[in-house]
């Protein structure tokens, strides 16, 4: 299998209209990096604004100026639909519009919305992880409540999907953010955040187990990985060693990821049974870049994409090597890295997946099924004022040079 | 060229061991003497300085100056031959490559000394590096003479001289920074300086003036007095010998030191310059736009950061629109759940006050405001704690609104409009910092013209600014000088002169 292959076939498949509108309107805004950024700005903003007239008033601040130099005439549109009166009609279609976004990338606002599309995945013979947006919590109320979300969640589908035996994680499979289970979460308050992350995540990771679906332990900011990795051996070797292929990530642009490799073997040769990877490039290049240099700190990240790539190999290697320990899930969205990674398991007959995020790269995880490749795609549910920085997120990435459809049409 | 002292990562475990023993080493009870002439006198009189968060814990015991040590110290300021030294600058990034040798040792005592939790006592270590690297740049800048203008036959340079004696009386709650970042300033222009340190803080003062003597100052141009203000500082400050003043403090000590400086008595050479950094009441406004879950983040950090006793910490909460009981409620949650503890515990957010006397002050200020407290902290019972502390609805002429407590104490108000947030957050007496969150970028831009402080910061927390990155200093009743780690404030501690000479002799040029 060549990435040329999948390449063509993804270039000659159809889009819907959606993703057809979709794609055209982030190629309008990608021709001005200004307009772009203040676009995805609003987008940014717009939940968390109450009135008409707010919304107007700050639309016009972000975008009038580049739409004038980029496109007058949508310029003249944006004055006529902010002017009193008009406001509630704009109010009307920004929120349309973001909606049919988020709708994109974030699968609903429950998990019982939600649960079509789920059950659409798995009936292409694809794979689902569920996470809960919430970006952070600032109260052990929040906490809590975030904990809670999660055991409603595993509620909710255990009652749509039975659980099957063929694989880990199908028809279910959870992705926890552990920094949203405690609001002290610091790494100088190690042991004690330790201690109570583990204690809520003991509650997800028990009832998880009575439904049988599969826990993946999502990876964040350098300065809260520590205590993730941390939270992942007490779980899975003290308080659940028996438990089927837990998840974790390991994140290719950190610069001591091979170390981090090295720390989930000796988990996995602890436990005694194998432990899912999910391998990703990273998706906080820019802060984690930013902030090192703000405080004077070591850069933790690969500065060249190249490096990161380079090591994205080097990384599948050492799993697939290992795979006595690991079930390694190539993530991501890259052909190249990707099509290293399943040859390279292929080779070797062992068992792996890939791992797409949720309406980011239909087209490839389709065509990768075809071939006989199991894809899970990483799927979304939350409100939308949470839901706006992974929103965003995913939109940067869309409209980045190095983003999936850029690069395709690119390659 | 200047970079700003890397703060220590703690997310490196070795690091975090690195202080955890720096901490168990540190011996407590020691005797700190006054320092005349690099000679150590120790006086019969003393003053303990305690653990905050542990009051049995004796950390120094500080000899008390008297008003002959301080004639002497005068004295022998007098002849000294300080500005006559060629590698000032050198000197102080001698001291500051010490300091960096000695970090965690430093920061262990300030940890006890003053009860500053890990962080912030990092973060003062690196900032006295930072002002002892800046300021040696600066003085670079400014030593040389320069030409005014190109005229033919005449030649004009612009030039600095140092004031003289100057004596720097400095606080507690940057006791390793401020006294370092005053002293120095006035050390590398070619002044002496008398430091007299915080009475709570003796030790940390004492271990920057062995650095400063160790990285080649003269002996007669530094002198540490340790005492009490109304005694040896009050006779410092009027004396008829010295030229400048440079104090950071309460206001009402500022004033004060004002005051008297603008006394000219007989004998005296020259007006007193004074360099005073006094308090603040600092707001942070949020608007409708904001990000809440930013906000709440930067309000903790800027309100209870060190429990509140930073000039630059945030009091006053200003919030627009229906957002508000939201907003106050979640933050109210978050208040509830702040880590207080002992300083050197590194989980500890919420450290002590100061000492008892503030304890007392702030608790008395609580109970009798006639508020009903919305949110509170818990706290240990032992050492001189004061919970986190929120209000809302507060009336704006109120005085939990009004003055500075120097505490871990937040007063919340409702606004309509961000008009009227701008005219209730420039309505203080102090403009020392502020903070906006926002999402609107016209209400950014009009808090950087309409909302008048010092130090204005923009969706982050309003506390922490950083030698060079962020100079420091406010207006009103905050203080008279310039910025503190900026470039003018060196200006501060020197006299201008000029000198023009006709080079026209018999028709040469």
């Amino acid at each position: 299998m060549t990435p040329e292959e999948i390449l063509k076939e993804i270039k000659e498949s159809k889009l819907g209209l959606i993703d057809f509108i979709h794609q055209k309107s982030l190629a309008l805004l990608s021709k001005d990096e200004e307009l772009k950024l203040n676009a995805f700005r609003f987008v940014d903003v717009f939940p968390s604004l109450r009135s008409s007239s707010e919304v107007s008033k700050i639309l016009r601040a972000y975008l009038s100026a580049p739409l004038n130099r980029t496109y007058p005439i949508l310029g003249k549109l944006l004055k006529l639909g902010t002017i009193t009166g008009i406001s509630l009609v704009t109010k009307f279609f920004a929120s349309w519009g973001i909606t049919i976004l988020a709708s994109k990338v974030i699968a609903g606002r429950t998990a019982k919305d939600a649960i079509p599309k789920l059950k659409s995945i798995l009936d292409s013979g694809q794979g689902f992880t569920v996470d809960l947006l919430g970006e952070y919590c600032v109260s052990e109320k929040e906490a809590e409540v975030y904990k809670d979300r999660y055991l409603e969640v595993l509620n909710s589908l255990s009652k749509k999907f039975t659980p099957g035996k063929d694989r880990p994680g199908v028809p279910l499979c959870i992705s926890v953010k552990l920094s949203a289970l405690y609001s002290q979460t610091d790494y100088l308050n190690f042991d004690k955040s330790v201690e109570v992350i583990s204690l809520r995540a003991k509650e997800i990771v028990a009832r998880a187990e009575e439904v049988g679906a599969q826990v993946y332990i999502d990876a964040e900011d350098t300065a809260t990985n520590q205590i993730i990795y941390a939270v992942f051996e007490k779980l899975f070797c003290q308080d659940f060693p028996k438990i089927k292929y837990p998840g974790i990530v390991l994140q290719c642009y950190l610069k001591d990821s091979l170390n981090t490799f090295n720390r989930l073997k000796d988990i996995a040769v602890k436990r005694g049974s194998p432990i899912a990877v999910r391998l990703v490039k990273g998706a906080y290049w820019d802060v984690e870049r930013a902030l090192a240099i703000q405080n004077g700190f070591d850069i933790p990240v690969f500065e060249s994409k190249k490096e990161t790539d380079r090591n994205f190999e080097v990384l599948s290697d050492k799993l697939v090597e290992n795979s006595d320990y690991f079930l390694p899930g190539f993530a991501g969205h890259n052909l190249f890295s990707l099509s290293y990674g399943i040859n390279l398991a292929k080779q070797k007959g062992i068992n792996f997946e890939v791992q797409t995020l949720y309406g980011m790269a239909d087209t490839l995880s389709n065509a990768l099924s075809k071939r006989g490749v199991f894809v899970r795609q990483y799927v979304p549910i939350g409100e939308l004022i949470p839901g706006m920085g992974y929103l965003v997120r995913r939109l940067v990435e869309n409209t980045s040079n190095e983003g999936f459809l850029r690069s395709l049409w690119d390659v | 060229m200047f970079k700003n002292e890397p703060f220590t990562d703690f997310t490196i475990e070795e690091n975090r061991k690195l202080l955890l023993s720096a901490l168990e080493r540190l011996s407590l009870g020691s005797k700190v003497p006054c320092i005349l002439k690099g000679d150590e006198v120790f006086t019969k009189e003393t003053l303990d300085s305690v653990d905050p968060s542990d009051p049995k814990v004796i950390v120094a015991s500080s000899s008390l100056a008297s008003i002959d040590l301080a004639q002497e110290a005068i004295h022998i300021s007098k002849s000294s031959k300080w500005e006559y030294v060629q590698d000032r600058s050198k000197i102080l990034k001698n001291a500051a490559s010490i300091m960096r040798v000695r970090k965690h040792e430093l920061s262990a005592l300030i940890i006890r000394e003053s009860g500053k939790p890990w962080r912030e006592a990092d973060a003062d270590v690196a900032e006295a590096i930072d002002f002892c690297d800046y300021y040696a740049d600066e003085w670079e800048r400014l030593q040389t003479p320069e030409k005014t203008m190109e005229v033919p036959g005449e030649d004009n340079y612009y030039f600095y001289q140092p004031r003289g004696i100057s004596v720097v009386i400095s606080p507690w709650n940057f006791p390793f920074a401020i006294p370092c970042g005053m002293v120095v300033a006035s050390l590398v222009c070619g002044n002496t300086v008398i430091l007299k340190p915080a009475e709570q803080t003796p030790r940390i003062g004492y271990e920057l003036v062995k650095i400063l003597l160790e990285a080649g100052v003269s002996k007669d141009a530094l002198h540490f007095l340790p005492g009490l203000g109304e005694v040896v500082g009050d006779y410092l400050v009027k004396s008829t010998d010295i030229s400048l003043v440079a104090f950071t403090g309460s206001k009402a000590v500022g004033l004060s030191i004002i005051e008297a400086c603008g006394k000219v008595s007989k004998g005296q050479e020259s007006v007193k310059k004074v360099v005073c950094e006094m308090g603040g009441k600092n707001a942070i406004i949020v608007d409708e736009s904001a990000d809440q879950d930013d906000a709440i983040k930067g309000i903790i950090d800027s309100a209870f950061g060190f429990a509140g006793q930073k000039c630059s910490a945030c009091s006053r909460l200003i919030i627009v629109g229906d957002q508000y009981e939201e907003l106050v409620s979640r933050l109210g949650d978050a208040v509830r759940n702040i880590r207080a503890g002992a300083p050197k515990d590194p989980a500890t957010f919420l450290p002590p006050l100061i000492d008892s006397e503030a304890q007392s002050r702030v608790h008395k200020a609580i109970q009798n405001s006639g508020l009903k407290v919305f949110a509170q902290s818990e706290v240990p019972k032992d050492g001189y704690f004061i919970p986190a502390t929120l209000f809302k609805d507060v009336p704006l002429d109120h005085p939990i609104f009004l003055s500075e407590l120097f505490a871990p104490v937040l007063a919340a108000v409702k606004v309509k409009s961000f008009d009227e947030a701008l005219r209730v957050a420039n309505s203080s007496e102090y403009a020392l910092t502020g903070g906006v969150f926002s999402r609107d970028p016209e209400n950014l831009e009009r808090a950087k013209r309409e909302f008048k402080v010092g130090n204005l910061y923009l969706n982050r927390k309003i506390t922490g600014a950083l030698v060079k990155r962020q100079p420091f200093g406010g207006f009103k009743m905050s203080g008279v000088g310039s910025k503190a780690g900026g470039r003018d404030y060196l200006l501060q501690f020197v006299e201008p002169r000029v000198v023009t000479e006709n080079t026209i002799r018999k028709g040469m040029i």
